[in-house]
């Protein structure tokens, strides 16, 4: 069996929220926790709103308002498992049609709380000169991608901490 | 990043995640920011805090110029923890794995401290304060231990 890409990403985070709850929070409250700035949202002015969207299908969106324009589907969600897994493909809006990454993220218990953790993979698909990678391979990039995904989930951490303080 | 601090510390360790575990048992740090991982289980970024301070941590990656002290030959750097009670604190650390390598002592100039060198190559200095030292005081101290300059 080959080794993994050196770019596929694994970020975890202890939270002081036990699964079923977060998983509710992570979700539902995914526009307040996801960060904002261009290393974060889809579209300039990197705001706009954030959400799971049902119809069919399960997706993740990041949309302006109404116009169509302004909207990107971040992907598709593969696996709805609340307080334990969630799933969903994951797109840049330069990945052309044929292009997706994949983000598993598993909720497990941990004493009162919750054990996040995260694999992203998928970058080593894209060809070595797609403009998502910035000109970076293996653990740079896998890092550069990598402070993405831990940046908000501190501020998930944060975030959760407020809504349970006020539960 | 969760830390607001100007300058921190970067830590780089030989098993990274193990010496995670060690700076829990032996200095209670909390782990307080997100873990960053490669395929391969190599830490390449962790937080832990201990009192309100902040440090960071991660697995030796050479190719990036991230070399532990094993690799190195040793560490020039020495941390220091203010701690309340020296004698346990120290305790704590050799408990957990750390070498003691000067027992606890007083200090002329008002505190308990003693060294340890931990596993992963890190030296510190665990300090309690034990008394206010008037300046003359310190001085009339200093002098006797060193000779008047």
């Amino acid at each position: 069996m080959s080794a993994p890409p050196k770019s596929d990403i694994h970020v975890s985070i202890e939270i002081a929220v036990p699964p079923a709850r977060l998983f509710e929070i992570f979700v539902g409250d995914i526009d307040r926790w996801w960060r904002r700035g261009p290393e974060y949202r889809f579209f300039p002015p990197w705001e706009g709103e954030i959400r799971f969207e049902r119809n069919g299908t399960t997706r993740l969106v990041h949309r302006d308002g109404e116009d169509p324009a302004r909207r990107h589907v971040i992907g598709e969600v593969t696996c709805w498992q609340p307080g334990e897994r969630l799933s969903f493909t994951f797109r840049l809006p330069n990945f052309a049609a044929d292009q997706e990454t994949a983000v598993d993220i598993r909720f497990t218990p941990v004493g009162e709380g919750t054990r996040l953790e995260l694999v992203h993979t998928g970058w080593d698909s894209l060809p070595p000169d797609h403009p998502a990678l910035h000109g970076l391979a293996g653990h740079r990039l896998m890092m550069m991608k990598a402070q993405i995904w831990a940046r908000n989930f501190e501020s998930l951490k944060a975030r959760a901490g407020d809504i349970i303080a006020n539960d | 990043m969760t830390g607001q601090q100007t300058i921190t510390a970067y830590l780089i360790a030989d098993k990274a995640a193990d010496a995670i575990d060690f700076y829990i048992k032996a200095f209670g740090a909390k782990e307080t920011g997100a873990r960053i991982a490669g395929p391969d289980g190599k830490i390449g970024h962790a937080e832990l805090t201990i009192g309100g301070d902040s440090f960071y941590l991660a697995d030796e990656f050479p190719d990036m110029g991230a070399r532990s002290p094993k690799s190195l030959g040793g560490s020039p750097v020495m941390f220091t923890l203010q701690v309340a009670d020296v004698d346990s604190a120290m305790k704590q650390a050799a408990d957990a794995g750390a070498e003691v390598t000067r027992a606890a002592e007083d200090q002329f100039y008002g505190e308990r401290s003693g060294h340890v060198l931990d596993p992963f190559g890190y030296r510190w200095a665990l300090s309690q304060h034990i008394e206010d030292v008037p300046p003359d005081e310190l001085k009339r101290r200093a002098a006797a231990l060193y000779g008047e300059t």
